[in-house]
């Protein structure tokens, strides 16, 4: 198929060596990471590279040790915190795309115009959160514009930069990836992507299916617009996707989606149940350092104990560092912060902060080899991620290995014509409806029985009786219709958001017992021997199948 | 609901694509209204609150207000 009988088809068709899918920071650096290997590139995404993904907004705190002597500073401690079930990642690759990067990852940014508070003596200012061994919490300055300068760089390095654009398949030919397809969410004009390695970097996050107190699904902590393309379009091109059981929550502020914990812990602040007892102590040594899983089974049994609700103190820390707090780290991490502490007539000097359990965000990435590829040629991606250092260290590695591995590609792979009719059928139909459901109202019906099943209870019966309800819903997804674009835009992420939740109850039943923010009555303790290992699913054929894949 | 966009600021600002707020509005909730020229926020139901828009605007034309739902 020529570009010429492609160009037929879709006015936008794209040919590079290395292709990256979604700009997040992991995207960035991957194309970043690509183009100084000497690689093409071309990066596309859902939104505008400057503004798009979960640090689109800005970020305030960047992760890092930095080898300075002490044990909890070393590659050692580094290594031991990621490696393992929590996280979901062996200790070669957690050597391999973090913990041998992120050193050199700071003086990257600093490079790009970001820079870091120091204290009086000229050391990095750095504090302790979510569990880190030591203070690893380093603060961005101007970290409003963090995601600005990132795209920056981009752009300058030379990648071929395509915005708007919704990618919604992979394409494959011959058992290896050879491409994708994609929309723009601005005109509807059809994109084809052809390219001799493609890295997918389209989120760690996806929270679409669950709520918090305030039932609107876009008002949460992670970024609502990734609804688990990242998994489903992998999957559905025959790689294997693991990490799909782990699942996350964290304290917000009351009916606010936005983080703050690991904000409010670095600078000294607590939380307090309604009697104004401090109560982090009793399930952490840590306290409100400690890992986020704890800060939540802590707020549970305060709650199963009926003393709710929950606040933040911060009356008692010092003026400056409170002034530091609210100016440059909370309204940084979310910039509408003060916003909401205005309108809810908030002062933390002298007022708590009333916090809840957000929504559940779920997890998943591509199982990837030690040179980060998948099981499917040609088709690479970070082995996990969740943070900003993980985000930009392992998207880095990527593109870099991604772009090597494109270098040692002779020709281009074809793509099958009769795949992308057959998707842009599929992408448009909605518009061809005139009755159905409304998107929103098909995405309801899909949290509707997340809800039921898949909340902090969970069981062997509830998880099946979930997986045949979304089946139901599969067979309904045929009658969304769509009135616009944007709902051409909301009706396709709906279609990705049933099938990555299909996957990640699949992958709870597999795992039989808890990994992360729940519990399965079914199972009082986790398999131990699966414990160590990573569940993937994949297709062959068409068929759903499972494998056990070491976690080393 | 937010965000708010002050007409009387806005200077309806234009990148090459289109309007800077609707541009880097990583959610499609800001729209163009092409009869006024002008962006308009078309699903603020949708918004993430994450403040790009306001971010982006040159003249500080935006401005939050958050619904019940998030206060009570
Ligand atoms: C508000 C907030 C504050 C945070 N604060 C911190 C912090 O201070 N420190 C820290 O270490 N971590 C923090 N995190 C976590 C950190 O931001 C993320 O882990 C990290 O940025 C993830 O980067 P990513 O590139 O993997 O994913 P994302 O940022 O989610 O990027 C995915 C990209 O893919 C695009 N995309 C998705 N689907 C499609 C599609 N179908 N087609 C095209 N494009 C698509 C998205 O638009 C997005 O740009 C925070 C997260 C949030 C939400
Ligand atoms: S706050 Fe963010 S999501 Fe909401 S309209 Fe502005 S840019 Fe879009
Ligand atoms: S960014 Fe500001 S000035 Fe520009 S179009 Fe939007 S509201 Fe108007």
């Amino acid at each position: 198929m020529t570009k010429l009988e492609l160009n037929k088809l879709a006015p936008h068709v794209t040919e590079t060596d290395v292709l990256i899918l979604g700009a997040g920071a992991a995207g960035c650096l991957a194309a970043i990471g690509a183009r100084e290997q000497g690689a093409e590139v071309t990066i596309v995404e859902k939104g505008q590279i400057d503004s798009s993904g979960c640090c689109g907004g800005g970020q305030d705190h960047f992760a890092a040790h930095l080898n300075t002597g002490p044990d909890w500073d070393s590659d050692e401690a580094a290594t031991n915190f990621y490696a393992g079930p929590g996280w979901g990642a062996g200790r070669r690759l957690v050597e391999k795309a973090f913990t041998t990067v992120v050193g050199p990852m700071v003086k990257r940014m600093e490079d790009m115009g970001i820079d870091f508070y120091k204290t009086e003596d000229g050391q990095y200012w750095r504090t302790q959160a979510l569990g880190t061994p030591g203070p690893w919490h380093m603060m961005m300055k101007d970290g409003v514009h963090v995601k600005r300068k990132m795209a920056e760089k981009v752009r300058q390095a030379g990648a071929n930069v395509i915005e708007h654009v919704m990618v919604t398949r992979l394409l494959i030919n011959n058992g290896r990836v050879a491409g994708a397809v994609g929309f723009n969410i601005k005109n509807g004009e059809l994109y084809i992507f052809r390219g001799k390695i493609v890295v997918l970097a389209m989120g760690a996050h996806q929270s679409r299916w669950s709520t918090n107190s305030t039932d609107n699904p876009f008002n949460i902590w992670q970024s609502p617009y990734n609804t688990g393309t990242q998994l489903v379009v992998a999957y559905e091109a025959g790689a294997k996707v693991v990490n799909l059981e782990k699942c996350v929550a964290t304290t917000m502020p009351k009916g606010f989606g936005a983080p703050a914990m690991n904000a409010f812990a670095g600078m000294g602040g607590f939380m307090v149940n309604v009697l104004g007892e401090k109560f982090m102590e009793k399930y952490h040594a840590l306290g409100e350092k400690a890992p986020r899983g704890y800060h939540i089974s802590g707020q549970r049994q305060e709650e199963a104990e009926g003393r709710v609700p929950f606040y933040v103190d911060v009356r008692h820390i010092s003026e400056s560092d409170l002034k530091h707090l609210e100016k440059n780290l909370l309204t940084v991490d979310k910039n509408t912060f003060s916003d909401y502490l205005k309108q809810r007539g908030i002062d933390l000097s002298k007022d708590l902060l009333e916090v809840e359990l957000g929504e559940y965000s779920g997890g998943g990435n591509i199982w990837v080899d030690e040179n980060l590829e998948s099981n499917l040629k040609g088709l690479f991606a970070l082995p996990f991620s969740g943070m900003l250092s993980t985000a930009m260290c392992g998207g880095l590695v990527a593109g870099s290995e991604a772009a090597k591995a494109a270098l040692r590609v002779k020709k281009l792979p074809e793509v099958r014509v009769g795949d992308v009719v057959k998707e842009k059928a599929r992408i448009f139909q909605p518009l061809k409806r005139d009755t159905g459901y409304t998107p929103k109202e098909f995405e309801d019906l899909i949290r509707q029985v997340m809800k039921s099943y898949m909340g902090y209870n969970r069981s062997v019966k509830g998880l099946e009786t979930a997986l045949e309800r979304l089946t139901q819903l599969e067979d309904l997804a045929s009658e969304i219709r769509a009135d616009n674009l944007h709902e051409v835009l909301r009706a396709n992420e709906a279609v990705h958001l049933l099938k990555y939740c299909q996957l990640m109850v699949k992958a709870v039943m597999e795992r039989k017992g808890a990994r992360g923010f729940y519990r399965i009555t079914d199972y009082a303790r986790t398999d131990i021997e699966l414990r160590a290992k990573h569940i993937a699913l994949f297709q062959e054929n068409g068929k759903q199948k499972v494998s056990y894949e070491p976690l080393d | 609901m937010p965000p708010v966009i002050d007409y009387k600021k806005c200077c309806s600002c234009v990148t090459y694509e289109g309007f800077q707020c609707e541009m880097h509005c990583p959610g499609d909730i800001i729209q163009t209204d092409t009869a006024k020229k002008r962006p308009v926020v078309s699903y603020p139901e949708e918004c993430w609150h994450c403040g790009n828009c306001r971010i982006s605007c040159p003249v500080g034309a935006i401005s939050y207000v958050f619904p019940a739902s998030m206060l009570v």
